[in-house]
């Protein structure tokens, strides 16, 4: 073949492949290895009245951009409970609000959160790819410069909502039924009673929303009503029924060895997660939600407020859902251990966010407390588990009856 | 709504007419209306009372609901030969005064209307309720067409009175602030016209009694959330008020009507356009929001009397209907509140009825409304009947 043919068919193919290699991939705006630009278009107006009620949950009428895809029609509005603000607008982006069955990156929901309360401003994104590492269910994340109309409004944790893309991408239908728990008031899983609206207030579903209320809620009814159950063959047989306990166990026991402060056994009650129960099945399973309350405390206890969340109280009290705790809490430590695999992604997203932007004035802290919470946050990530294997090993040594629980 | 209570209301609304059959001839004239006064040479006055009572099917539930409407009570008459007024107002509601105006001849081709009173559009919605067809109005004069408010006009026939004009400003479109809803946005200064024709009227065979006529209405819109919204017969909404508006509000509407013998045959288009400027994410304008309806009526008012004393009659009556809302532009069609492609929505309606004037005072009303509807966001249309009953009793 002579160069001149070579040359000809080479560059068809590049001519060919271009509009391949062009093409945006969604997926991307989840990738942590560098940080995402994403553009939101909203009329001025919107946008004070926005900022004016940032404590409203009213959606407005946004356009959503990304590289060269941009989405018409999405829904934005503010978010957040402690992390809600005017300031620097925590933003939940709605891609099927105004047009039904809408997507971007599969999922219809992201949430853009404003690192408001977490210093170190990594917290959230290095738990979630932990606890994705360790092989359970977890949203995906990314940051994020964000502008509103070309004005900068600072970085932002891309975070994946739990929906529908959500569980079809993570166990391969979408079809289950899904609850948001929402925080109300101080709750340990106590039975709720007869009436579905106690926990239509607490459990929010996101599936499913358009159809009665009963056939819904009543396996999450019966979930809780089982934890009644005296500690016993008659709890256990009651609660696998409605319950992935193994599940329910690895899910705790990670958020054990991240010192979570604020989810399954929170200072104020159970908090942060979802409830999933696939299409056919009557036993749930629990998802992460918000985990900017992890890595604060080096030395917080596995066993901390376990009495404060009677599932998991009751289940501990088992002698082999206690040992898969430890093993799980002991695999969490040696898997952190590894390669400084938990010591490399918190330098490693600290440096992605440091190189973002230049520092936000918005936020209420100063770069210099940023720097020491990142200096935390890595300090945590090196010493967490020699911290915890200590623990585990002290609590195999003790009598399950005597095991637990301060 | 209870069963019983609907029976003993229907009962009721027949223990009304009957009483009203009993008790009163229909005069042989005006002059001869026992409801109507003179005080000395000058003054004349007419008491007009009123009342309805409505039972109808309640959606697609098997339920019926009654409804007590239109009690109203109300005086017009003139003063000498050059001033006419009317008063009228609801016994109850939050905006009970309805018609308070006087109007004067200027000329003999000239008189000036104000105070509160119908905005000159629509040959149903300005027709008053004694003399409808059908126990409700259509629904674009319903939904599209402005009702009163208070406001000047100049009016008069020419031409050999073949040719009405009608023009006047209004304080508004006839739809004011709404406290529930105060970001939604309505017509402000209105300014309207209506001519209309009777292009045969000097010819002796039934053409002579040919209506037609051209309105247009104009105002001016705060920015907001349009009020324009659609509503079912039977009060489901089906397009709702969600998207912002700014700029102009513009009506336009056609009417006919012709009346040979015992036949009569009303139709009329309307179309209302709300524009958009400024309204699109980057502040540039998005096509303008749209609703349009129609309808053709037919009544057929059956020769012959009923009864003793040939003051009963019968009408048979049918009338097809479409009202629609959407808007041009581009893109998906959507109901984010800036969108450029609203969501488009229609609801298309038969009603087949018959109406017994049991005397000139009392009448039933019995319609059966079949309606189709493709509601804003859905991808599916929906149909039923709806069955609606009024007895309306008034003097």
């Amino acid at each position: 073949m002579s160069l001149k043919r070579s040359l000809l068919a080479l560059m068809a193919v590049l001519v060919l492949m271009t509009p391949v290699l062009a093409q945006t991939n969604e997926q991307d705006v989840f990738d942590s290895t560098q940080v995402q630009d994403i553009y939101l278009q909203m009329n001025a107006r919107d946008l004070i009245d926005l900022r004016e009620h940032w404590d409203s949950n009213t959606f407005y009428p946004a356009d959503f951009t990304y590289r060269d895809v941009r989405v018409r029609n999405i829904g934005v509005r503010s978010r957040g409970w402690g992390s809600r603000n005017g300031i620097k607008l925590g933003l939940r982006i709605d891609f099927n609000h105004y047009v039904s069955g809408q997507r971007f990156a599969d999922t219809a929901a992201i949430v853009l959160d404003n690192l408001w309360q977490d210093p170190s401003m990594v917290r959230e994104a290095v738990a979630m790819s932990f606890i994705a590492r360790m092989g359970e269910a977890a949203s995906r994340e990314s940051f994020a410069r964000v502008f509103i109309n070309g004005d900068f409004q600072g970085v932002y944790a891309v975070v994946e909502e739990p929906n529908t893309g959500y569980l079809k991408r993570r166990f391969g239908k979408d079809t289950g039924a899904l609850f948001e728990y929402h925080w109300v008031r101080t709750y340990d899983f106590s039975a709720l009673g007869d009436r579905l609206d106690e926990y239509e207030l607490l459990f929010e579903r996101r599936t499913h929303e358009s159809e009665s209320a009963a056939p819904v809620y009543e396996p999450l009814q019966a979930m809780i009503d089982a934890n009644s159950y005296p500690i016993g063959t008659a709890w256990r047989e009651r609660i696998e029924a409605y319950l992935d306990l193994p599940q329910m166990i690895r899910y705790a026991a990670i958020e054990a060895f991240l010192g979570e402060i604020d989810g399954f056994t929170g200072y104020a009650g159970v908090n942060n997660f979802y409830v999933y129960r696939p299409d056919g099945s009557t036993r749930h399973i629990f998802l992460p939600w918000d985990r900017d309350h992890t890595m604060w405390q080096l030395d917080i206890s596995i066993f901390e407020r376990v009495n404060g969340n009677r599932l998991l109280y009751n289940a501990l009290a088992h002698s082999d859902l206690r040992a898969l705790y430890l093993d799980t809490i002991e695999r969490c430590a040696k898997s952190a251990l590894e390669d400084k695999w938990l010591e490399a992604q918190a330098s490693r997203l600290a440096a992605l966010v440091d190189s973002a932007a230049p520092f936000d004035t918005r936020l209420p802290y100063a770069k210099e407390k940023h720097d020491g919470d990142v200096a935390n946050v890595i300090d945590f990530a090196q010493r967490r588990s020699s911290f915890v294997l200590k623990e585990v090993a002290a609590a195999r040594k003790t009598s399950a009856s005597a095991a637990r629980v301060r | 709504m209870g069963a019983a209570v609907v029976t003993r209301r229907i009962v009721v609304s027949f223990a009304a007419v009957a009483l009203m059959s009993a008790v009163t001839v229909r005069p042989a004239s005006a002059e001869d209306d026992p409801f109507s006064f003179r005080l000395g040479d000058a003054i004349r006055l007419a008491l007009d009372a009123r009342m309805a009572i409505d039972v109808r099917g309640s959606g697609d539930s098997a339920d019926l609901n009654t409804d007590t409407t239109r009690r109203r009570i109300g005086v017009d008459g003139s003063i000498g030969k050059r001033v006419d007024f009317a008063i009228e107002r609801e016994l109850d509601g939050d905006h009970p005064w309805r018609d308070i105006y006087g109007d004067v001849r200027l000329q003999k081709t000239l008189r000036l209307r104000a105070g509160q009173f119908k905005v000159p559009f629509s040959l149903e919605e300005t027709t008053g309720v004694k003399h409808l067809d059908f126990v409700d109005r259509s629904l674009a004069a319903t939904q599209l067409a402005p009702g009163r408010d208070v406001g000047v006009m100049v009016h008069g026939r020419v031409w050999r009175k073949r040719f009405e004009y009608e023009g006047g400003v209004f304080r508004r479109d006839g739809d004011g602030p709404s406290l529930s809803h105060p970001e939604r946005t309505y017509g402000a200064t209105t300014t309207a016209g209506r001519l209309s024709m009777e292009p045969f009227a000097s010819a002796k065979r039934s053409i002579g009694d040919l209506h037609v006529a051209f309105a247009a209405t104009t105002s001016p819109l705060q920015e907001g959330i349009s009020n324009l919204r659609g509503r079912t017969a039977s009060g489901d909404r089906f397009f709702p008020a969600t998207y912002w508006a700014k700029g102009r509000r513009q009506r336009t509407g056609i009417e006919a009507r012709w009346r040979p013998g015992p036949f009569s045959v009303t139709a009329e288009y309307m179309r209302v356009v709300d524009q958009r400027r400024g309204q699109a994410l980057d502040g540039s304008d998005l096509a303008a929001l749209t609703a349009s309806g129609w309808y053709i009526a037919g009544v057929w008012r059956v020769p012959r009397a009923l009864g003793p004393g040939g003051h009963s009659r019968l009408e048979l009556t049918s009338r097809v209907e479409r009202l629609a809302f959407g808007s041009g532009g581009d893109g998906v069609m959507s109901l984010n509140p800036r969108s450029d492609r609203v969501v488009s929505a229609d609801d298309r309606a038969i009603t087949l009825g018959f109406n017994w004037w049991v005397t000139h005072y009392a009448k039933v009303l019995v319609n059966a409304v079949h309606e189709r509807v493709q509601p804003a966001g859905s991808s599916s249309s929906t149909a039923r009947w709806t069955p609606v009953f009024s007895v309306q009793l008034g003097l």
